[in-house]
């Protein structure tokens, strides 16, 4: 405090280091909350560019023949879309948002290795940066997201016999690795971070949701990125070192990839969405006015998805003439894998049933998660249903499910996560209205885009063509879905607006808008930098609730 | 954690009330100020703690260490020796710039 | 309620009406359609049927679940006076319940599927066709084993009878897939895939690619003719000649000597032309990405020894309407279209040439469209 009085100490007058510059602070920042807000920034602006190449697809898909790209560059776009949607915008998003708000849910202070959590972070802009860069080569990766083999060692512009591969199978599986490396240190971080930093009192079974959630995926990641390092590696050897792992001409095996790559490609599917499951848990019972329903069961069918994801990877290769025991074993692990994610949906709903609801944005969201899910989900088990998929496998069936649970499914989640969590980390509220619009025009519009691609899948489009002849009767279906597209790109410039005006005036938050149950929420808005100034003291899984409410707190009702 | 819970007895009874008043619909987000506490009691004088010591210590570190390996992939891509051993180099600096690092 | 847009029932009137009169535009599309449920044979037959019973369960659960989902929307959105919720944290029993039930109805399901999955994979016993199916990059190449010879884009085969496919690649990953007839399996180099079907219906059916191969793999379909026995017989019979030689002095004799003299030998094979019979591509052709080069027996392109007889150009970019193609009005014919300009239509294969003039292609395309 300064005082009015003659001060005997003497002051020092110095140039501000880079830490202590607004800029520095950001460049060198290890505190789990800037570090979260940059990796939300940074997934939202790939999601802008998958968007671009998605609306690009749709505008080259609205009509037959089209001529908005040559092949060469449709190709290159629905890899890209696909790559950067999965490992730039759903993967670092999620991770953002676990890093925000994990460390405040459990009580601590920061992330268990704050200087890893950076690394993390910068490792997604620039590797982010390095696949993209692809593009201004002139070489972006064109073999699809999955890269499959042979056809990744062949990468040559015109016949695929007997070249030299360009670099483009090469920036995907470097790229891919600098990623992998970046989710494998943001998993470190989270293991150790939830088992040991958590308050007194906050047993494992006390842990939020998003908190388990996270937990799991970040055991998949670990378990699962080594496949995908084998599995690049290999490609790398085959296509540099005249290694023939993949060509069959020398006795390697094509298969060989797929194998390897699902491996890692199933539980990645996982990945994306349990975290978003954790933020839905959150969400549905503080709008609900009432605690989730089946804590356990929800807490362990996460884990056991996690365990059953690496079962099942074989169903993406049901085609590819695998015997028939095999085929009948993955279809009983994947039939195994739908059952806890079953019982989510009924939970999720019954939280909802009987509770008081606040249809504020964040809890439309959720809903509408929980409605597209259920499709994607749907669609999905039909997918396990191993005839069915020998016609439908390689179709725009797959697309539709693809989009109905990562689009439906974990963008819904992240928005509602958006909506949520935005006020805690800006201190203002989104506009009510705004949102209102953005999630009925997101929703009308996903349903528009991705409804149709069943009936294109059962009218025999297949995926990953950049056009189709106008004599086939796909026409109306594409036009239609492309509409949706745009439809969904106008729901986004509706968020932008709102994200825009709300940060300029946007109102006052306070630190708990939504009178919520979970620790984050007992900070101010934005929490000062070292979260808690005390403790906080945990007994049950709703500690905020029985602070706020302690006649009626959990931890006198029942025991957890 | 040791250190904060000195400050548990003065501090914890100081965010309670602001809580309260947020329940009640008032809109500032206030500090934790000293309110006038209902019994006359002793307050006891400790140290403030500075957020710096109970935060983790900015780095620049991981950032370098980040830039370091892509300049190292950007090397392996363009098949370029010189870029290669500059990212090699920046690498090992990095990562020893890291574990040295006084914290 | 924040809706006010959805108070009024008129307005869900408008809104189901509008829904359930645009799905009727969607069942208008498909014709024409390769569609999975337009089945003309048992395997497609077998797969459509499941995908009747999924359909049916999906629905239920759909409704199920989604109309309890509104239900608790409407029924339970905050109103002013309505007290706080009972802070119910579980029910073990209902949990159980809702765990156990959906296990049973995806083990019955998961019944089904193997015993499907097994039916469709036994080849039945009795008199088979044989035919081998070679993935180019992008076009199919058919050789029939039993008759030793090729064919490109189009398939034949007679009605009624079993079709057994070797699946056959040197280059990449692609997929042969019949919707109205069978589900698809995957043509893997070095893997000697093999899948049946049969046709109980005459007709013309579509063949697609469903593996992403590379530039063109929009552009790789091909034809499925299922003729009755008689035709299917004339139809082989022909196939078994070398090509027909054009009358002397013929404007196709001018385009046989075209063929023969201006390179296009390099890639294509005509049986009497330039090559002296057909060849089995998986014996030899089984070193893999053959460079272009005059062997006979592994030519980049395909076989055009009976070209006139077939349906689709180029691995169906274009139909062969050869009906558009008579000598000097060539507008609209599509070889024509493809002779001029191969890399406008099909940007990125492997048929590169320099150009032609009309006269050229005029007396070509006389010549490719008398090769019955």
């Amino acid at each position: 405090m300064a005082t009015r009085a003659i001060d005997t100490t003497t002051t020092v007058v110095r140039r501000k280091t880079l830490g202590e510059t607004y800029i520095g602070e950001w460049l060198m920042t290890t505190d789990h909350k800037k570090i979260g807000i940059m990796y939300i920034v940074t997934g939202f602006f790939f999601f802008f560019v998958g968007g671009m190449e998605a609306l690009l697809i749709r505008t080259q898909l609205a009509v037959p023949d089209g001529k908005v790209l040559t092949p060469q560059e449709y190709n290159a776009v629905f890899t890209m879309h696909g790559v950067t949607m999965i490992f730039l915008f759903v993967m670092p998003t999620l991770t953002g948002f676990g890093n925000y708000v994990v460390p405040l849910m459990i009580g601590a202070r920061d992330m268990a290795f704050p200087r890893l959590n950076a690394f993390g972070y910068w490792l997604v802009l620039f590797g982010g940066t390095f696949i993209q860069s692809s593009f201004l080569f002139g070489q972006p990766p064109d073999g699809g997201w999955f890269q499959y083999a042979p056809l990744s060692e062949m990468s040559c512009g015109v016949h695929a016999a007997a070249c030299t591969p360009g670099m483009n199978a090469d920036f995907w599986v470097l790229g891919t690795l600098l990623l992998g490396v970046s989710s494998i240190a943001g998993s470190l971080n989270f293991v150790v971070t939830i088992f040991k930093l958590r308050a007194p009192g906050m047993s494992i079974n006390r842990i939020p949701l998003f908190t388990w959630m996270t937990l799991v995926t970040a055991f998949l990641l670990l378990f699962a990125l080594p496949s995908l390092t084998a599995a690049g590696g290999l490609l790398l050897l085959d296509r540099h070192l005249g290694t023939h792992f993949y060509q069959a001409a020398f006795h390697g095996d094509p298969l060989l990839w797929q194998h390897l790559f699902w491996s890692f490609g199933h539980p990645e599917v996982y990945i994306l969405i349990l975290p978003a499951f954790g933020m839905i848990s959150e969400i549905l019972p503080v709008f609900s006015r009432k605690p989730i329903f089946g804590y356990t069961f929800i807490a362990w069918s996460g884990v056991a998805i996690g365990f059953l994801s690496f079962t099942v990877w074989a169903h993406h290769m049901f085609a590819v003439g695998l015997p028939p025991i095999a085929q009948a074993f993955f279809a009983t692990s994947t039939t195994l894998i739908a059952i806890p994610t079953a019982v989510k949906i009924f939970n999720w709903v019954a939280t909802v049933f009987g509770g008081k609801l606040n249809l504020k944005v964040p809890m439309l969201f959720a809903l509408g998660f929980v409605a597209m899910f259920l499709i994607g989900g749907l669609n999905g088990a039909a997918l396990a249903v191993v005839p069915f998929d020998y016609q439908v496998t390689d179709t725009y069936f797959v697309i539709s499910h693809i989009h109905y649970v990562l689009f439906g499914g974990t963008a819904f989640a992240i928005f509602g996560g958006m909506y949520y969590w935005f006020p805690k980390m800006t201190g203002k509220l989104f506009n009510e209205r705004l949102g209102q619009l953005h999630f009925w025009l997101m929703l009308i519009g996903a349903n528009l885009a991705f409804f149709p691609m069943h009936n294109l899948g059962l009218l025999g489009m297949p995926r990953r063509v950049y056009t189709y002849p106008a004599y086939l009767g796909w026409n109306e279906l594409n036009l239609l879905s492309s509409i949706g597209a745009f439809t969904i790109g106008l729901s986004i410039m509706v968020f932008l607006f709102n994200l825009v005006v709300t940060l300029k005036n946007g109102q006052p938050a306070g630190d708990d808008p939504w009178d919520a149950y979970t620790l984050e929420w007992d900070t101010s808005s934005p929490p000062k930098k070292y979260n808690f100034l005390t403790l906080p003291i945990v007994r049950s899984r709703r500690p905020f609730y029985d602070k706020k409410y302690p006649e009626i707190a959990d931890w006198k009702q029942v025991i957890h | 954690m040791l250190k904060v819970s000195q400050e548990q007895q003065e501090p914890a009874k100081e965010d309670e009330q602001p809580n309260q008043k947020e329940l009640q619909g008032a809109d500032e987000t206030s500090e934790p100020t000293v309110s006038a506490p209902k019994k006359k009691r002793v307050v006891k004088r400790v140290p403030k703690i500075d957020e710096a010591v109970i935060s983790p210590r900015q780095s620049f570190w991981p950032l370098a260490l980040a830039l370091a390996l892509v300049v190292l992939f950007m090397g392996a891509i363009t098949n370029s020796i010189i870029i290669l051993a500059i990212g090699v180099v920046l690498v090992l600096v990095a990562i020893l710039g890291w574990s040295f690092e006084r914290r | 309620m924040r809706m006010p847009l959805f108070r009024k029932t008129k307005r869900w009137g408008i809104i189901l009406s509008a829904l359930l009169l645009s799905s009727l535009l969607l069942a208008a599309c498909g014709e024409n359609s390769p569609s999975i449920l337009d089945t003309h044979g048992p395997i497609a037959a077998n797969e459509a049927f499941v995908f009747y019973v999924i359909l049916v369960i999906a629905t239920i659960i759909f409704v199920g679940v989604e109309s309890v989902l509104i239900f608790s929307i409407f029924r339970f959105r905050e109103r002013p006076g309505v007290p706080n919720p009972r802070q119910v944290h579980g029910n073990l029993t209902i949990e159980v319940i809702w765990t156990a039930i959906p296990a049973l109805v995806l083990f019955v399901v998961l019944f089904f599927t193997i015993q499907g999955l097994y039916q469709v994979s036994a080849q039945p016993v009795g008199k088979a066709l044989n035919v081998r199916a070679i993935g180019h990059q992008w076009w199919w190449e058919f050789y029939y084993e039993d008759y030793n010879f090729t064919t490109a884009d189009t398939l034949h085969a007679p009605v009624g009878t079993i079709v057994h496919v070797d699946l056959f690649s040197n280059n990449v990953i692609h997929s042969f897939w019949i919707p109205q007839l069978t589900g698809k399996t995957d043509v893997i180099p070095g893997h000697d895939n093999q899948k049946w079907f049969r046709a109980d219906n005459t007709g013309e059916y579509l063949g697609i690619c469903t593996e992403y191969c590379g530039t063109q793999h929009a552009n790789m379909r091909f034809d499925v003719v299922i003729d009755n026995s008689d035709t299917f017989q004339t139809w082989v019979s022909t196939q078994q000649q070398a090509a027909l030689t054009p009358a002397a002095g013929s404007l196709a004799d001018q385009g046989a000597k075209l063929f023969a003299q201006s390179g296009c030998t390099a890639c294509h094979g005509i049986v009497g032309v330039d090559v002296k019979g057909y060849y089995d591509p998986a014996k030899d052709c089984a070193n893999f990405n053959p460079a272009p080069t005059d062997s006979e027996r592994c030519k980049v392109g395909p076989n055009l020894t009976h070209f006139g007889s077939r349906d689709m150009i180029a691995g169906g970019v274009l139909m062969n309407n050869k009906d558009q193609c008579q000598p000097g009005h060539l507008e609209n014919c599509n070889l024509a279209k493809w002779l001029a300009d191969p890399q406008g239509v099909k940007p990125g294969n492997d048929m590169q040439i320099g150009p032609l003039t009309p006269t050229q292609i005029n007396a070509l395309v006389a010549y490719l469209e008398s090769l019955k």
